[in-house]
């Protein structure tokens, strides 16, 4: 997607609010922890505006702040405090589905994405749904491009079917031992 | 990505990389090179294609779900010459208009994507059935997208938009396994030339690299439409398809709708365009051969 040019940080914010709400909504699998992801992104973000140089991917910026936030603070925080990442009852189904009756193959698809281990749920955000390039995302997530590529390579495989021992005997990477 | 790994046995990771077209092309060409040697290859290739989803279309539904009221509490009021910023410039992009008018297709085409996995391999008249459905679909999407732009035949551009997009669209639906049988098509491609007016055969058959696999006569906005479909040497689905056009001649373009690469053109009345997951250059050759093939 192409990116609106900006006047402020502040424009840039409330431009983005839904896809960043969004990424935090698949991160933490849960509403209110990605609300908090939002707010806190917003609050950085403004305090940090003098750092963002006009010009750039305000977009990537803002979404390197989330990831840098749920990896440092929130996400911790939500293992503390027993909210688990594998728990179903939080998986990507939401107040809002009832508009999406006619929807299952798209709710099958959040689904899906939302049982992927997160390391792999974040490639696949960034790249598949937000479009990043895969030196974009590997910067967002401040990884190599090589470990970008890994997991999407894993998701892929994962969603066809394809046997995980089978796929994990033909990587060389060990980046899928960061999670599971 | 590391061409070490590339060059002797192609990982998965840059399968992947190469299906999403994050390649540069000297990876790219290693990666076709191994895929025309291996049959194990192409399959590896396949399965992974399947791992595919319409991400962007089903996430795009979460977008209107935002709370927005309670994220823009974390944002000052906009300043005034923010303001008058943003109320003369275009509003930023709704969601809500992305997802209308891309998930409902990639929707559609899933739906029926899948109708048409199913059915094939039991049989290729039921495959087929579901095909001309799509295609009718299809149709009445782009009817009511042209809809909504009044001015469509003043504008030759938005005009020229909908048939690329049906086909776009509906090459999508397109693997190795859905062309792999020779389906002929002689009958097709006759009736076809007769349609169109133009002679097809045989030497649309011929085109460097690409097998022939089958002609189909369609129709876009009732005008008749010719998919002739073609397997690249390494099992890529090309397509190379003929509408009648009234719009002015114009050289060839290279355009990307849904992941694929299409180059256009139009002459002698008539609007051509090569469409598959194919690098620029490539289309281009294979373009320049089929124009050639055609007497126009």
């Amino acid at each position: 997607m192409t990116d609106v040019d900006h006047e402020t940080v502040r424009d840039g914010l409330e431009a983005h609010l839904p896809r960043l709400w969004r990424y935090g909504l698949s991160l933490s699998r849960n509403p209110s922890v990605a609300e908090d992801l939002v707010q806190s992104t917003c609050v950085r973000a403004l305090e940090r505006q003098a750092q963002f140089r006009q010009g750039t991917n305000l977009r990537a910026w803002l979404f390197t702040i989330l990831s840098s936030i749920w990896k440092n603070n929130l996400r911790a925080e939500k293992v503390r405090t027993g909210g688990g990442f594998a728990d179903p009852e939080t998986e990507l189904v939401f107040d809002g589905s009832a508009s999406m009756e006619t929807n299952n193959l798209f709710q099958r698809v959040l689904s899906e994405v939302s049982e992927l281990p997160e390391a792999q749920r974040q490639a696949v955000m960034l790249v598949y749904v937000e479009e990043f390039t895969y030196r974009e995302a590997a910067h967002i997530l401040e990884v190599p491009i090589g470990t970008i590529m890994s997991r999407l390579s894993a998701a892929r495989g994962k969603l066809a079917g394809l046997d995980p021992s089978a796929t994990s005997a033909r990587k060389t990477r060990d980046d899928e031992v960061e999670e599971n | 990505m590391s061409s070490a790994g590339t060059a002797d046995h192609p990982r998965d990771e840059d399968l992947v990389a190469y299906l999403d077209g994050e390649l540069s092309l000297s990876d790219r060409q290693l990666i076709d090179q191994a895929l025309s040697e291996s049959a194990a290859l192409r399959q590896r290739l396949e399965l992974l294609r399947q791992g595919d989803r319409p991400f962007r279309a089903a996430f795009d539904t979460l977008l209107d779900q935002a709370p927005m009221d309670r994220l823009m509490a974390a944002l000052p009021e906009p300043t005034l010459s923010a303001s008058v910023v943003s109320t003369s410039k275009a509003p930023p992009p709704r969601p809500a208009n992305d997802w209308q008018s891309i998930g409902v297709a990639a929707m559609l085409l899933l739906t029926l994507g899948i109708g048409f996995a199913v059915g094939f391999g039991t049989s290729s008249d039921r495959a087929g059935q579901r095909e001309v459905a799509l295609l009718a679909e299809l149709d009445e999407m782009e009817a009511e997208l042209e809809e909504a732009e009044a001015a469509a035949d003043a504008a030759p551009v938005v005009a020229a938009k909908g048939w690329r997009q049906a086909v776009a669209d509906y090459q999508m639906l397109f693997t190795t396994e859905s062309l792999t049988p020779d389906q002929g098509g002689d009958a097709a491609l006759a009736l076809a030339s007769e349609r169109v007016g133009l002679a097809l055969d045989p030497a649309t058959r011929a085109a460097t690299g690409l097998q022939f696999r089958r002609a189909q006569l369609l129709a876009f906005k009732d005008k008749p439409l010719v998919q002739m479909a073609y397997l690249g040497d390494d099992g890529v689905p090309v397509a190379f398809c003929i509408i009648a056009s009234n719009k002015p001649e114009a050289e060839t373009q290279y355009e990307v709708r849904n992941g694929l690469g299409i180059v256009h053109w139009i002459i002698g009345g008539y609007g051509l365009m090569v469409i598959g997951d194919l690098p620029e250059d490539r289309l281009n050759r294979i373009a320049s051969d089929l124009r050639k093939s055609i007497d126009l």
